[in-house]
């Protein structure tokens, strides 16, 4: 669970960079069937992050201080 | 970035090395320690029954992984290369050379290569690329696919 904005920072970054991966992977991987498998772990963590940026900004500071 | 690293096809080469000893704060020092998967087991599945759980899975993985022929790099990372006692599962980063066809897999390890499916299956957080898409960077693909942990530790 992301806690403050350092945090939140940190996670956007990182969901960036795996975006890139993927669009990278999209171009390069010639093969559908790995490109599938591979982009899929990628693609849950993208998941996984996006819905904890969406759980920390749903919250006001006060909010956050007071759940974490 | 912290993480740890074996070169699966080169066992040999790692086979006598040990595993770093942790910081004060429970993780590896930053950077990438090449280790054989005997050494890494035999130093961290070690404590609670939830460690040895955790280095059966990754052995299973690194089993299966190895098998295909087609591993050039495993990279273990997350909780379970930290002094936590209690991992949930143990995350790894496999780097396949560029001839790779999943097509070619089959069995049990074909599901290492579905991120759902390992999970469900192994308990591993699995992730992987052909080399040559490794993006920006072989190096900067692996650290960051690093652990959900933000204290994680992982590879070279």
């Amino acid at each position: 669970m992301i806690a403050n904005d350092q945090e939140l920072k940190v996670t956007l970054e990182r969901i960036a960079r795996f975006q890139a991966q993927v669009a990278h992977l999209r171009n390069t991987e010639s093969n559908p069937a790995n490109y599938h498998a591979a982009a899929s772990g990628f693609l849950a963590e993208i998941d996984r992050m996006q819905l904890e940026v969406r759980e920390y900004l749903s919250l006001h500071p006060q909010e956050v201080s007071t759940t974490t | 970035m912290k993480r740890l690293e074996w070169q699966a096809m080169s066992a040999e080469i790692a086979g006598s090395r040990a595993v770093t000893p942790f910081t004060e704060t429970g993780d590896l020092p930053a950077g990438v320690h090449a280790v054989s998967i005997r050494e890494l087991v035999a130093q961290l599945a070690v404590g609670t029954p939830q460690r040895k759980a955790v280095a059966t899975r990754l052995e299973r993985v690194q089993e299966l992984a190895t098998a295909t022929g087609a591993v050039d790099r495993f990279f273990v990372f997350g909780s379970f290369v930290t002094a936590k006692p209690e991992p949930n599962d143990v995350d790894v980063f496999l780097l396949m050379n560029d001839s790779f066809d999943l097509g070619t897999v089959t069995g049990e390890a074909r599901l290492l290569f579905d991120h759902a499916a390992a999970q469900a299956y192994f308990g591993a957080s699995v992730f992987w690329l052909r080399r040559l898409s490794a993006f920006p960077s072989e190096q900067e693909a692996v650290a960051g696919s690093r652990a959900k942990e933000r204290d994680a530790a992982s590879s070279n």
